[in-house]
């Protein structure tokens, strides 16, 4: 091995040694037979929680084997689309978009305050930032249609309680995404206007909020094209939107409609994926 | 004029960063300091406008006690203080003039610092400030779109337009080519002999100090071990700053080059 390295780096002898002697040392630093141990057990640890998790949801590819003659013949009805409901459907797709229009805007303006409390180069106050925070996990733990279908009961069927749905949930994952976001930028000039002796509005409106805004407005299309997809499910729950009119077709078996609302589901998700990416591709 | 008196710092559970450092500083006078990485040369520039607190000691510039004043006080008195860092000095996102002006930002009204609109007088004064570190060709690009030294450039604008008596500037040349270092040192220079402004710069290149300053401090370990105008500078303090200092500045060449900016000297 020694001939093929290149001069500069093939050493003298004692130089070898002292360099064996500080990988050995290395290696039983690392403690050779225990971490192996230890690595083994994860490993079959790891297969034992993924077993047993195959044994919970009863995997049966005999049932899935038999069931597939029923999805082929579903999925030969699907074809022709029935396009007699169009102009429905289209008033539900806009419902379903403006769900998650109102819902993302809600959070986004929630999301820049809380999310100030939280980062931890801007807190004013800090010990409030940890409470903020864990009130942010909370809301983040819980999806969209589960509040969705709190707000149902709160204020009737509709549009209106999915947008609540979306609002809360995103403002947890937003004032989180954008807290990093403001983590993440060069401490020194935010410094450097500090130092001038401005107080902590105009930092922030002068400094902080021009650099983090392509980051910003990044997070917030990429959680609206998020939220748009999320509120297909909404219809489910009794918020309205496109997802009702799926949720009857599925009922009723009537594939021929269902067909033409997948069709303009999958519209209108490509046409708002590309929308956002130009949007985000024109901030940086 | 800044009195610093027996400042002492210690970051939590390390040895002391600063050691009874004391030192004036006049108006008009460009002082280099210098120290080894972890000598304790940005805890002091950071020390002086309280962007870290000493446990003890006394700052003063111009009257107003830096470590005792409330906090109103403070956000007054670092108006009077400029600021240049190693590098990202600049907000990236804003115009060359954009962060000049915001050396008075303080003075803006909020609802026009939200706008970003600047009275157009400010705007005269803010590309005055750029034109004298030639700069006024760039001032409305953005300050990502300038090289390091030309953003070092802009950040001395800024001081100008802060109307600071003092500037600390951290290592400022540490990440500029050769000629761009001259260049930023040479304007830094020329403010403390021609209007009266006080420079305290921290350096890395003995070469610089020796070329550049009037007078030099030097850091180890946290402690002055060195205050001396540059003319009498010789290499012994180099090794009292350094310790064994292996790779020794060709002293021969600076005195040269002190010969040549300085007739005194020679």
């Amino acid at each position: 091995m020694t001939q093929l390295l290149p001069p500069a780096i093939a050493s003298s002898a004692p130089e070898r040694d002292s360099i064996d002697a500080l990988l050995e040392a290395e290696r039983s630093r690392q403690g050779g037979v225990w971490r192996l141990l230890r690595r083994g057990f994860l490993g079959i640890a790891l297969v034992a929680i993924a077993l047993a998790s195959l044994r919970e949801v009863e995997v049966s590819p005999t049932e899935l084997w038999e069931g597939l003659p029923r999805l082929l013949s579903w999925s030969g009805r699907l074809w022709p689309p029935d396009f007699s409901e169009v102009p429905t459907f289209l008033g539900a797709i806009w419902e379903t978009m403006a769900i998650s229009i109102v819902g993302t805007l809600t959070a986004a303006i929630a999301a820049v305050p809380l999310s100030v409390l939280v980062a931890r180069n801007l807190s004013p106050i800090p010990w409030l930032g940890g409470i903020v925070r864990s009130g942010l996990n909370l809301l983040r733990s819980i999806d969209t249609a589960i509040f969705a279908l709190f707000f149902v009961s709160v204020v009737g069927l509709g549009p209106f309680a999915g947008a609540m749905g979306v609002a809360l949930h995103t403002t947890g994952t937003m004032a989180k995404l954008y807290a990093e976001a403001f983590e993440a930028l060069p401490a020194e000039p935010i410094e450097a206007i500090a130092a001038t002796g401005c107080d902590r509005w105009r930092v922030f409106t002068f400094a902080v909020w021009p650099e983090a805004l392509p980051s910003l407005g990044g997070i917030g299309l990429y959680l609206w094209e998020y939220n748009v997809r999320s509120s297909v499910v909404l219809g489910i729950v009794g918020a309205g939107g496109i997802g009702y009119e799926l949720m009857v077709s599925l009922k009723l078996l009537d594939f021929a409609r269902l067909a033409t609302i997948l069709l303009l589901i999958l519209l209108m998700v490509s046409a708002i994926d590309a929308f956002s990416a130009r949007i985000r591709r024109s901030l940086a | 004029m800044l009195y610093v008196e027996c400042v002492s710092k210690t970051y939590e559970g390390d040895r002391e960063s600063l050691r009874n450092v004391s030192f004036k500083l006049p108006r008009g006078q460009f002082v280099a300091v210098l120290g080894s990485s972890g000598a304790g040369k940005s805890t002091l520039l950071r020390a002086i406008t309280r962007q870290i607190k000493p446990e003890r000691g006394r700052i003063e510039l111009d009257g107003l006690d830096f470590l005792s004043c409330s906090s109103r006080e403070l956000q007054h008195a670092r108006s009077q203080v400029a600021t240049i860092a190693q590098q990202f000095n600049l907000v990236r996102r804003r115009t060359a003039l954009e962060n000049c002006l915001a050396g008075r930002l303080q003075e803006l009204p909020f609802w026009r610092c939200c706008l970003n609109r600047f009275p157009d007088e400010w705007l005269r004064a803010g590309l005055r400030s750029l034109s004298r570190v030639d700069l006024q060709d760039v001032a409305f690009q953005r300050a990502d779109r300038l090289s390091g030294g030309q953003q070092q450039r802009v950040a001395i604008a800024r001081a100008l337009m802060q109307n600071a008596r003092l500037i600390l500037a951290d290592e400022p040349v540490a990440s500029l080519d050769p000629a761009s270092s001259r260049r930023v040192l040479e304007i830094l220079r020329s403010l403390c002999h021609r209007e009266g402004l006080t420079v305290l710069c921290s350096l890395h290149q003995v070469e610089l100090a020796l070329a550049y300053s009037d007078r030099i401090l030097g850091l180890r370990d946290g402690q002055l071990v060195a205050d001396c105008p540059t003319r009498a500078f010789v290499p012994d303090i180099v090794d009292r700053i350094y310790g064994a200092y292996q790779g020794r500045p060709d002293m021969a060449g600076t005195h040269s080059i002190i010969a040549l900016r300085d007739p005194r000297a020679g």
